[in-house]
């Protein structure tokens, strides 16, 4: 593997001459390796991550930033783009003042995990993946068990004119298995799909039972209900609630929404929101999270955020961009999917504070409505304040108890209408971190971790 | 214009391998521009990056071990280093084929459908320019309605491809890609802001529908403000192209290629999924459509493949490998990204797989738009979902309602917003679905993106509303 500090005074020296031009310029360099091992009933297949490091420039031209990117970290390919940047910097007005102030100092962090994934070869892993498939094809009706297991080590060194230094490695497991199910061309599944930032430790939740009771789910959706299509109480099961805070509060929160003029929460900073009990937090510096990192792209270290504090509108996620316009300081969320993508405004981990009430009394107190369980995807509404959520399945609930199995459904609601709504939050012996990808807009995907307890509220659901 | 990097081709006359394997090798350069209502935001570009991804087969156990690896790092020792890192996971991965047959004749520089747009290839950086210009002008007499933020990406790619078999193939094409939001605000309502936020994918930048488009789009962001809740129920959907664009070509991406039939989960030939009146074909070689292209990602001549004719299940798309495995011969749709991919402006990062691609839906003969919504007695006409989140394994979709008009007695009344809108995208023989339940069809096909197609009506989807 690269080791980018060994290009270290290379992409100095391309600092310095971008410096004779603009007030201020920056550069990331990211290496990422990797693999992947999936096995299903075609075979086993591994999956080695590309060689592609390069580097990130960023400098400022008076009134707006320019980037490149230099596909390698060779002399040539730097000079190369170091030549393209330097003519969008003619101008005399990129030597004036950069928005915010800039990373300074030195640091590094560089922490593998206790029992790194590639302790064992990839061989075995082949093997717990071909275990995790017998698992799943042990339950009568599941056609496969679809399993994958792969880690990777995102390498980052960021450097800037300011004469900031911060280099990090982060490594990521992840694994779990689609258990199939299929009748009369009718396919459904259901996932065990643990990940974040670490080794072994993080396919724990991988177990036998787990992947039974996946496996049985999907058999069961083949008969499932369809859901029903109107306003109702809700109950959202962890994934799902963790997404709702994401979706939520954390896009209309990342504070270049509210640069852009573009965030329906901007003119409610500071208001109540949503009920005492309700507490919602980002945080990059979460241990284990699969959208954790010890440095943002900025060079700011991450910390909790928090969004909503008891019930309250307190908090954006800044670079120091938005910072600077705002009058807020850099939160850690300067985030870039790889060398090759724009820096932007971007979540990590986000979540919802767990309450004090049970599972049970939620479902009692919602009374008849729909349990909505496993999150397949979200997307946000940062001007409209609406909200979208799909998930694979659910319960109808009767008189406060959980009757059928419901198959995939849409979730919709006015945000505001939903977070006031919040009728409880249950109680959680152990936050798990939900793994998932968040585009900025439709592109730009970085990991973002997110989870919360069981919620309690109202919206709009349909089958989907 | 110059003639195509020859990036896999140099690699591959210094490759001293035993047969089989392909090379792929692209050159990318790629200019993005973001900005917000008022100014620039970030200007980002040339961004070049050049790389290859080698392919190799290998015969064990009555199976093929296949090998992958891609580098940007194309010095000797590079390419040494990803050949043994190929020949290595080729040891650990097994495919239930015996052999490939992988392409020998294509033109050294393939020929095709339009897909490189000359002017922006020579003046990239002016053809972003003027068409963000031509974005943001139409805007500017307008006193309620402004753009909100947007991007325009594009990319300059020289694809070409060699393999163990003689092949050296090229090409060049030009994509672009357009986010832009457009929001609607004041007023005596007093209401919020309404916002249209939209996503494009195209070959070439075009400005001429722009002076249309954008007004139109800032109707959308005008009625999203002033938009009540749907009904709920079974209703009659009108779905045109932009709308189908984004369910289509997902939902169906994984039940009708040859990777699915492995899985088992395409359906019987001749099976009825869908209205008779619909027929749906894979079509790489239309002009202009986002993934058209003169030659597949492993280098055969594509032709367009039937899927769906008259409402039966007709076909399914193959690479070279999933060909294999049936005993038949790839029908050109071997792609490097899917419609999931989350980066898709360079694919030589990927292996291939069965595509969908450029998928075309044959036109009806019930007219233009508004002849549809004259059909339609009780219903909406969906613009645009959240997302509409298409299940390849499920073949269902759905997601919330960002803005539809409804529909009562074939006139539009009013736009309409939130609540939900899903259902199956097809379905097993007589179930309902969007396809099976297809009650018109229009009489003229627009391009959108991946998907050449009339507008639809169906009263086989379920909204969720609160109207």
């Amino acid at each position: 593997m690269i080791d980018l500090r060994d290009a270290q005074a290379e992409i100095r020296g391309a600092l310095r001459h971008l410096e004779t031009h603009t007030s201020f310029a920056e550069a990331l360099a990211q290496a990422e390796t990797g693999w992947q091992v999936q096995i299903d009933r075609t075979g086993p297949s591994v999956r080695i991550d590309p060689v592609l490091s390069g580097v990130a420039f960023r400098a400022w031209a008076g009134d707006h930033w320019v980037e490149t990117a230099a596909g390698g970290v060779d002399s040539r390919s730097l000079k190369s783009a170091i030549d393209g940047l330097s003519r969008r910097l003619a101008s005399p007005s990129s030597k004036k003042s950069a928005p915010g102030a800039p990373a300074t100092g030195r640091e590094s962090a560089i922490h593998p995990p206790r029992h790194p994934m590639d302790e064992k070869g990839i061989e075995e892993w082949i093997a717990r993946a071909e275990e995790y498939r017998a698992w799943a094809r042990a339950v009568p009706g599941v056609s496969d068990g679809r399993s994958v297991i792969g880690a990777s080590t995102d390498s980052r060194l960021y450097l800037n004119t300011a004469g900031a230094e911060r280099y990090q490695v982060v490594p990521r497991a992840f694994g779990g298995t689609v258990a199939v199910a299929m009748e009369n061309g009718t396919v459904r599944f259901d996932v065990v799909r643990p990940g974040g930032m670490g080794g072994q430790e993080i396919l724990e939740p991988v177990t036998e039972a787990a992947v039974h009771e996946a496996s049985k789910s999907a058999v069961a959706l083949l008969h499932a209900k369809t859901a029903p299509a109107g306003p109702t109480a809700i109950v959202l099961d962890p994934s799902t609630a963790g997404t709702l805070a994401h979706e939520s509060f954390g896009h209309g929160t990342e504070a270049d929404q509210f640069v852009r003029h573009r965030s329906y929460l901007q003119p409610i900073l500071g208001t109540q929101v949503g009920p005492e009990f309700l507490s919602i937090v980002d945080d990059g510096s979460y241990p284990g999270g699969w959208g954790s990192f010890y440095f943002d792209d900025e060079g700011t270290k991450p910390k909790p955020t928090y969004l909503i504090d008891h019930g309250r509108f307190v908090g954006v996620l800044h670079d120091r961009t938005t910072a600077a316009a705002l009058g807020g300081t850099p939160t850690g969320n300067a985030r870039r999917s790889d060398f090759l993508s724009r820096l932007w405004v971007r979540m990590t981990n986000t979540y919802i504070a767990p309450g004090d009430r049970s599972r049970e009394e939620l479902i009692e107190e919602a009374r008849n409505g729909v349990l909505l369980e496993q999150f397949t995807s979200g997307v946000e509404d940062p001007l409209g304040g609406l909200m979208q959520i799909r998930v694979l399945k659910g319960r109808r609930i009767v008189q406060g108890k959980e009757t059928d199995l419901l198959g995939a459904m849409a979730l919709s609601g006015r945000v505001l209408d939903v977070l006031r709504s919040v009728r409880g939050v249950s109680r959680m012996e152990k936050m798990e971190m939900e793994i998932g990808y968040c585009g900025k807009g439709h592109s730009d995907y970085i990991p973002v971790g997110s989870s919360a307890a069981y919620l309690l509220t109202d919206a709009t659901v349909g089958p989907a | 214009m110059s003639a195509p990097a020859e990036t896999a081709f140099r690699v591959a006359d210094s490759l001293r391998l035993p047969p089989p394997w392909e090379v792929f090798g692209q050159r990318v350069r790629r200019f993005e521009t973001y900005f917000d209502e008022s100014h620039l935001e970030t200007v980002r570009g040339p961004i070049e990056l050049e790389g290859i991804g080698l392919r190799i087969f290998r015969p064990r156990d009555g199976k093929l071990g296949i090998g992958f690896q891609a580098t940007s790092d194309l010095s000797p020792a590079g390419i040494h280093g990803i050949v043994g890192t190929a020949e290595q996971s080729a040891k650990l991965s097994l495919f239930p084929a015996t052999h490939v047959e992988l392409p020998s004749h294509a033109p050294r520089i393939a020929q095709g459908p339009e897909i490189c747009s000359v002017s922006l290839w020579d003046r990239p950086t002016e053809e972003v320019e003027r068409y963000v210009h031509a974005l943001l002008t139409p805007y500017e007499p307008l006193h309620d309605v402004a753009p909100s933020f947007g991007s325009v990406k594009a990319n300059l790619i020289e694809t070409s491809i060699a393999n163990s078999d003689g092949l050296r193939t090229s090409y060049v094409a030009t994509s672009a890609e357009l986010e832009f939001a457009v929001k609607a605000f004041g007023g005596s309502e007093g209401r919020a802001p309404g916002e249209y936020w939209l996503t494009r994918e195209f070959s070439q930048l075009d400005e001429a529908p722009l002076a249309e488009e954008t007004l139109r789009w800032a109707q959308r962001a005008r009625d999203v403000r002033v938009a009540k809740a749907p009904p709920s129920g079974v209703r009659k959907v009108g779905l045109p192209p932009a709308f189908l664009n984004e369910v289509l070509p997902g939902a169906m991406s994984v039940r009708f290629n040859g990777s699915g039939r492995l899985q088992k989960m395409t359906f019987e030939e001749g099976a009825r999924i869908a209205a008779d009146g619909i027929s749906i074909r894979r079509d790489p070689r239309t002009g202009w459509a986002f993934g058209s292209s003169p030659v597949d990602d492993e280098g055969w001549i594509t032709e367009p493949v039937p899927l769906v004719e008259r409402g039966a299940a007709v076909g399914l798309v193959y690479d070279v490998l999933h060909a294999a495995a049936f005993d038949r011969r790839s029908n050109g749709s071997a792609g490097r990204t899917s419609l999931f991919e989350r980066v898709n402006w360079y694919r030589f990062t990927a292996r291939p797989h069965p595509y969908l691609g450029p998928v075309s839906v044959a036109v009806g003969t019930d007219g233009e738009d508004a002849e549809l919504i004259e059909g339609i007695d009780d219903g909406i006409w969906i613009d645009q979902l959240g997302w509409p989140n298409p299940d390849p394994m499920s073949g269902s979709f759905g997601g919330e309602i960002r803005i539809a008009y409804r529909v009562e007695h074939g006139k539009i009344t009013g736009p309409v917003r939130g609540g939900t809108l899903g259902g199956p995208v097809f379905a097993s023989p007589g179930e309902t679905s969007l396809l099976a339940n297809v009650r018109a069809i229009g009489s003229r096909a627009v391009l959108t993106g991946h998907l050449s197609s009339p507008s639809l009506v169906t009263d086989g989807l379920t909204i969720a509303g609160s109207g």
